[in-house]
């Protein structure tokens, strides 16, 4: 679908893609390709976001997502300042909302925020003026990991409608798989969530997904399999019988690679934990897109700071969410 | 909206600027059009197809978009500026390259699109080539290659309408 040229983007902040229109993704999309080049030319950089600060907010460890803001904010030669909740006042007891305030008074157009609390995100933009973006929080979204995600599918497979797409794994504790499943009902793709039940979230009947435990049975469909990591950190007791059980039921092996259509994608998120939810030869081999995901991780993000920012020079009333 | 030229007269603008690129630049070995998005893009694109039928050997042909390098990107408010793709599939390094747009007014459209360019690599010589000059310059850029100067009251807007982008083929001014 091509967006009207008229499009206007009217959203300063991006906390979750459910309410994110098909126009609004398209045009994020539209917006990433033009901005894909500068990251394949030698001098990597333009000007567009020049004088501009973008703050890493992160509470929560991170690798490639806050090196991907940051490096996207300098390709378009914004000033990155990176924060971490271990070195900060945070550990003398300073609240998010007095943190963001000060760091807000030095002087900043754009927060990027990762918090292990849901909501967090959102709870910023009634406190401070700058855009906020999600960078993930708790289990509710990661709305650029879920961008990326399916720009990605959409480099790969064209239009992502009709789709046969399944998120596998630890959907109970993913944020990216509930920014994925959201965006890509929007855009029309048939989605399944595969795993078992004890790793399936409890109101998973009211997403707009096929549960399934039967991972064979629905590979040979599938136009696209991304895999997700158990997420140990974020789960309490024991949700699988062992790791070995899980990888054999839901890992996707070689031999499960042939099961499934040629030309299948396959994503990950990363961190991978390799052997487990994959094993190495998929995750190094020709249907994987991982590297793919992060390299398009940049320009995504580069194009969603840039519509944040120009967002942000409308008046209030005619912005959406604030 | 009163039309300034019919499609007709287009087309002879067109063939009238390829004559001046040619006159200067047909003994080159090798030259490289970039249209510049979106006026110059359809314009470049038949500039190369009639220097090739002129018989110049080889003449590249690229798409450059400046959105990035405006300088008013914060001032625009409501009237978002659209990202689009740059579509360069070969060096430029060491190239003369002929940018084309089809109405130079401030020039700061064309000192975007320079700068765009430059990040691309480093062009031996820069020319520009535009349909129409109506005059107005904010910033010291002129044209090499002109095929009308237009007069066009301040206030108004000269705009060029060509068949593979907008399905219709016509100068207005409004």
């Amino acid at each position: 679908m091509k967006n009207n040229k008229d499009f206007i983007w009217r959203r300063k902040h991006l906390l979750e893609l459910k309410d994110l229109s098909e126009a609004e993704i398209n045009h994020i999309f539209e917006t990433a390709d033009g901005l894909k080049v500068v990251s394949q030319r030698s001098i990597k950089k333009a000007p567009s976001l020049r004088g501009k600060v973008i703050v890493n907010l992160f509470f929560e460890d991170s690798t490639r997502t806050r090196t991907s803001f940051a490096l996207a904010a300098s390709r378009l030669s914004a000033d990155v300042l990176e924060f971490t909740a271990k070195a900060s006042s945070i550990s003398k007891g300073e609240t998010l909302r007095d943190t963001a305030r000060n760091i807000e008074a030095m002087g900043i157009d754009t927060v990027v925020v990762r918090h292990g609390a849901a909501g967090a995100p959102h709870m910023l933009t009634e406190c401070i003026d700058a855009c906020v973006i999600n960078a993930g929080d708790g289990f509710h979204e990661h709305p650029t990991q879920g961008l990326l995600d399916i720009y990605t599918i959409r480099e790969m497979k064209g239009d992502v409608k009709g789709k046969k797409i399944a998120i596998v794994g630890d959907i109970a504790h993913s944020r990216v798989a509930r920014s994925n499943i959201w965006a890509l009902h929007t855009l029309g793709a048939e989605i399944f969530l595969v795993g078992p039940p004890t790793l399936m979230p409890p109101a998973a009947d009211q997403l707009p997904v096929t549960v399934c435990d039967n991972f064979d049975a629905i590979l040979p469909d599938l136009d696209v399999v991304n895999m997700l990591r158990i997420q140990f950190e974020r789960s309490s007791g024991a949700t699988i019988p062992s790791i070995a059980d899980y990888a054999g039921r839901f890992g996707l092996t070689e031999n499960r690679m042939k099961r499934c259509k040629p030309d299948v994608t396959v994503m990950h998120p990363g961190p991978i934990n390799r052997g487990i939810e994959m094993e190495s030869a998929v995750a190094d081999g020709p249907n994987s897109t991982i590297l793919k995901q992060v390299s398009n991780g940049l320009a995504v993000r580069m194009a969603v700071l840039f519509l944040v920012n120009q967002a942000s020079l409308l008046p209030p009333s005619e912005r959406v969410g604030g | 909206m009163a039309l300034l030229f019919d499609a007709n007269q287009i087309s002879d603008y067109i063939e009238k600027l390829s004559e001046f690129i040619y006159k200067d630049l047909g003994n080159s070995k090798s030259i490289a059009l970039l249209g510049i998005r979106s006026g110059g893009e359809f314009i470049g694109k038949r500039l190369q197809k009639i220097l090739l039928e002129k018989g110049m050997s080889q003449v590249d042909f690229g798409i450059i978009d400046n959105t990035i390098y405006r300088d008013d990107l914060n001032l625009m408010g409501d009237r978002q500026p659209r990202i689009r793709t740059t579509e360069i599939d070969f060096s430029l390094d060491d190239r003369i390259v002929v940018m084309i747009d089809d109405v130079l007014y401030s020039g700061r459209s064309i000192r975007a699109a320079i700068d765009a360019m430059m990040d691309f690599g480093r062009p031996s010589m820069v020319k520009l080539a535009v349909l129409f000059d109506r005059g107005g310059h904010e910033l010291p850029i002129a044209a090499d290659y002109v095929s009308e100067k237009v007069d066009v009251p301040s206030g108004k807007k000269i705009t060029v309408f060509i068949e593979e982008k907008d399905g219709v083929e016509k100068v207005e001014i409004a």
